[in-house]
């Protein structure tokens, strides 16, 4: 039987991924693997190469940018299976059975701005209630998706980057409804055209579809994937 | 050789075959397959395997597994349902290709 590496040795193999900007745990992982096997390889014909010359004989194969590239790469694979998961999510809303909830909503707030007087009164409703929700739930998930850990984790970062945005984002509607309307002089708008009045219903449904996703739908996914694949770090 | 972009564009490819033929793959293992297959001749990049997987495990052609071996975690690569459609009409097409590249390149003189 040759020589495998070690604990420790795999130890200093996390570390040296640490020392070559690669401070995420969930991205090590595959290159400690990676270099690991390379070295144990190394050593099945030259058992007597120290694990320093190994390493270094290895790292050479991936190239100067080879970290740097595979972790880049790595951020933008992200990006995309969250763009399809989030596409999936979304398009359900469109599709029977989900779809009977959409006309429903649809056509409940479409009917809503015909019995209201004032259509700026269901917007103000509409966005504060947004608000709220967003809010609320960033902090709850903030308190809520916990490791039991130091380590960095990719996808824990990209997904608390995208629900910041969001957040930054949603505050910036009472600002523009201050800016926009409020400096109308006459605050009661009155929209009549059906088309238009649909037009806006259905809008105003997908964002609050889109931000439920965001915000609840997603996240759980992700965390519910995140302990499966790492049992030892849940909380 | 390898470094050429005909190899390039052909990654995935290579990679969804392998993994069709084989199942299971970690990362080392599928830049060794290939080195076997081609005895030595062909080369995959680390720096150019790994986005590639990524890549084709965001797009829903993969799913991954991790297993402990020596210590160790290891990400084990293997096809969706998604993936195994894709990965034959991907080799038909690639079939087809290399057909029509030889028909081109070796005209036959009538």
């Amino acid at each position: 039987m040759s020589r495998t590496i070690t604990a420790e040795e795999t130890k200093k193999l996390f570390e040296f991924c640490r020392n070559h900007f690669v401070n995420y745990y969930d991205v090590q992982i595959e290159l400690v693997d990676h270099l690991a096997s390379a070295i144990e390889e190394l050593w099945k014909t030259d058992a007597d190469l120290s694990f320093d010359e190994a390493l270094k004989s290895t790292f050479k194969k991936f190239g100067i940018y080879g970290f740097s590239k595979i972790k880049n790469q790595k951020r933008k694979a992200l990006k995309r299976k969250y763009n399809r998961l989030m596409w999936s999510y979304f398009t359900e809303f469109y599709r029977w059975p989900k779809l009977a909830l959409t006309i429903v909503l649809t056509f409940g707030l479409f009917i809503l701005f015909q019995v209201v007087e004032n259509s700026l009164v269901i917007f103000y409703a509409y966005f504060l209630v947004l608000i709220i929700f967003v809010v609320a739930y960033f902090f709850k998930w903030n308190r809520r998706f916990k490791v039991k850990t130091k380590k960095k984790f990719l996808l824990i970062d990209y997904l608390r980057g995208v629900l910041s945005t969001l957040l930054i984002l949603i505050l910036q509607i009472p600002n523009l409804v201050f800016h926009l309307v409020l400096n109308v002089e006459n605050s009661t708008v009155r929209i009549e055209n059906p088309i238009i009045l649909l037009g806006i219903s259905l809008v105003l449904v997908a964002c609050g579809f889109l931000t439920y996703g965001q915000m609840i739908f997603i996240p759980q996914k992700i965390k519910q994937h995140f302990f499966e694949t790492f049992p030892e770090f849940a909380v | 050789m390898q470094n050429s972009q005909l190899y390039k564009g052909s990654l995935s490819t290579i990679v969804l075959k392998l993994l069709n033929d084989n199942g299971k793959m970690y990362g080392y293992q599928i830049t060794r397959e290939v080195e076997k297959i081609t005895t030595g001749e062909m080369v995959i990049t680390e720096g150019a395997l790994y986005p590639t997987l990524h890549k084709l495990e965001a797009k829903g052609l993969l799913s991954v597994e991790m297993k402990m071996v020596n210590n160790r975690r290891r990400k084990y690569y293997f096809l969706t349902e998604k993936g195994k459609k894709e990965t034959a009409s991907l080799l038909t097409e690639m079939k087809t290709f290399i057909q029509h590249m030889d028909l081109l390149l070796n005209p036959k003189l009538t």
